[in-house]
């Protein structure tokens, strides 16, 4: 492209900015519904992401394989000796016993849970990749201490040194002072969560000395979970074991579900603004109609007219699309997502609120780009090339 | 350089065949432009020296006058016909090349002057100019000469519809000339203009047949067909040319 030739286009470029200047309102209507369609999508899409990316963070560092009990078909304690029939299975490694469980807080109004430390420390197998923003993790030997994450210490107002109280499973309240404040890759793994020595776990949650909440499993060769599962099952009828991959396919599952159900609940925005993008696009004005009239017939052509509808409509639809984007990356990873996370979070309506990892998906930016601005940009061309290809002495005869 | 024009035998009819058909112009042939008496034409449709003219169509409405300064202007094709601009039949162009010739050959004066309300006097003088190869600087400056031509520099910055009607008339006269165009149509240019300003148009269109343009005018206003200034006269009546009055 010559020199002269760049310019015309940005003459024609510097027309339809001017244009859509002078039009100034009902370009802005379009741009506020545009960018509320897109804002709407954005959050749902950035926040669905989000989440799932939180719930696969939690996953990191899990063993392949985690055996509960089940009794009548409901989560149990686990006796503690199972571990040993486990670990005698070829092709399984350690089997270590963990305690933890949920605590409903009345004062805060939200479920905390609550993990037991080994005298080993929290990164033994099987142990969350926790991180310390402040303080000190549990040391062992240690006890009526606890480590609390950023949720909670926001909640209890406690920091280093203060004391978070808990009721026990007597109804006595338990005195812990909190000796360190926890972060992780996933902000929804530490948040509501508070670390406690394994034994003062076990008596402030009422456990039998010879039962745990689950076992974690080390499995050498992943291919052979499956197998070591079956075995496991022949031997102890009641355990229920539960793979990596069968939990990350739950939360992939569980996450779609909702992302498409609020979708779903979207789509009567979207047609909403398709309509209104539709009628706002292709009903060009008289004075539209007629300013088209008066370029044919003063020596544009109709590929100059195009030109100057596609920049108009690109400028409006990229305009509208990167203010909806942004308001929903705002919306989703600086408020917390306020509209949307009570249907997306579902089963953590008690949750203490936390910050999601921001993590925008290219392809998932691509895909709301191609089913907003295209259309509406489309929308734009076909009536202006209508008005375009008609005879330009009909404005000589217009009045 | 002024254009010559020559419409042979041209019709055009609307709705063809229909109930509602209409020929609003009927087999019209006429010259337009080109040298005076006894020149020579040098065989390309140029013309040999510069010379100046000013048309009119006349008539009554309907007769049908802007159809045929439309066809004169390669805004329409005819239906049947030839029209020859320069010594080429533009009639069979494709819209594209048919653009070319109208936005290098003529410039037009609309009767509602058609200008873009919103924008100021320079960028509708200039808007013309947008989709050419032609770099903003010089495309200003060209429009900034024709604009202190018209007397319009004091309020190059104002938008037109803030102007008042001889003002109008004018920056639509410099958006004519912006192309410098070898032929300048003008439809009904006075309809909107009192005496006073009527005569002042056709001073500046008598100053541009000086400069050697070749002008059109579709009008019934006595005052410009009755001007001294105007070289021919052509009467229309219901599609067809009547007679050459001078």
């Amino acid at each position: 492209m010559t020199r002269a030739q760049f310019g015309k286009h940005l003459k024609i470029l510097e027309f339809a900015l001017a244009s859509m200047l002078r039009r100034r309102m009902k370009n802005a209507g379009i741009v506020v519904v545009f960018s509320a369609v897109v804002f709407l999508l954005s959050s749902i899409v950035f926040l669905t992401s989000a989440l799932r990316a939180e719930a696969m963070a939690t996953l990191e560092g899990a063993p392949e394989l985690i055996v509960q009990r089940t009794v009548a078909g409901r989560h149990a304690l686990i006796p503690v000796d199972y571990a040993e029939v486990i670990a005698a299975l070829p092709g399984v490694g350690s089997v270590q016993p963990r305690y933890w469980g949920y605590y409903y807080d009345i004062y805060s109004d939200a479920n905390y849970t609550l993990i037991g430390v080994p005298d080993e420390g929290p990164g033994s197998a099987g142990q969350l990749p926790l991180h310390l923003v402040e303080g000190d993790m549990i040391t062992p030997g240690r006890t009526e201490v606890c480590v609390i994450g950023a949720g909670v210490a926001r909640a209890r107002s406690a920091r280093i040194g203060s004391i978070v109280s808990l009721r026990n499973s007597r109804g006595w309240m338990q005195e812990y002072e909190v000796v360190g404040i926890l972060a992780g890759a996933s902000r929804l793994l530490t948040n509501d969560l508070i670390l406690l020595p394994e034994r003062d776990l076990k008596t402030l949650l009422g456990l039998p000395d010879d039962r745990a909440t689950d076992l974690l499993v080390e499995v050498y060769n992943p291919n052979e979970v499956a197998n070591i599962s079956r075995k496991l099952l022949e031997r102890l009828p009641q355990a229920r074991p539960i793979s990596h991959a069968e939990i990350t396919r739950t939360y992939d599952t569980l996450f779609d579900w909702r992302g498409g159900l609020l979708l779903a609940m979207s789509l009567g925005a979207v047609a909403a603004f398709m309509i209104l993008a539709w009628d706002k696009a292709t009903g060009l004005s008289a004075e539209e109609r007629r300013e088209i009239g008066i370029l044919k017939a003063i020596g544009w052509e109709t590929s100059d007219i195009l030109e100057l509808k596609l920049w108009e409509g690109a400028a409006l639809a990229i305009t509208a699309f990167l203010t909806g984007i942004t308001a929903g990356y705002a919306h989703v990873f600086h408020s917390g997502a306020a509209l949307l996370r009570p249907v997306l979070q579902g089963w953590s309506t008690l949750f203490p609120s936390f910050d999601l990892a921001p993590r925008v998906e290219p392809y998932e930016l691509g895909v709301l780009f191609l089913l907003t601005v295209a259309p509406y940009i489309a929308a734009t061309i076909v009536p202006a090339w209508k008005a375009a290809i008609t005879d330009p002495d009909r404005v000589m005869r217009a009045s | 350089m002024s254009t010559r024009v020559s419409i042979e035998d041209v019709t055009r009819i609307y709705n063809q065949g229909k109930p509602n058909e209409v020929r609003p112009v009927d087999r019209v042939s006429v010259r337009i432009g080109g040298p005076g008496e006894g020149a020579s034409d040098g065989g390309d449709g140029q013309t040999g020296k510069d010379v100046g003219e000013i048309a009119v169509l006349k008539g009554p409405s309907g007769s049908g006058k802007t159809t045929l300064l439309a066809l004169i202007g390669c805004m329409i094709r005819p239906t049947s016909g030839r029209i020859l601009v320069n010594g080429r039949d533009v009639a069979k162009l494709p819209e594209r090349f048919l653009t070319e010739v109208r936005r290098d050959t003529f410039g037009f004066v609309f009767q509602q002057l058609h200008l873009i309300s919103g924008l100021s006097v320079l960028e509708n003088v200039m808007l013309p100019l947008y989709p050419l190869e032609i770099g903003f600087r010089e495309g200003r400056e060209r429009a900034l000469g024709l604009i202190e031509q018209l007397g319009l520099t004091h309020r190059r910055r104002f938008r037109v519809e803030a102007l008042s009607g001889g003002e109008r008339q004018r920056v639509a006269i410099a958006r004519a000339l912006i192309n410098r165009p070898g032929a300048i149509l003008a439809d009904e240019p006075t309809a909107h203009l009192d005496a006073g300003l009527s005569c002042e148009l056709m001073g500046i269109l008598g100053e541009l047949r000086g400069q050697g343009k070749s002008i059109v005018i579709a009008t019934h206003d006595p005052l410009v067909y009755d001007s001294p200034m105007i070289d021919r006269v052509f009467t229309m009546r219901d599609g067809r040319i009547m007679d050459d009055d001078r």
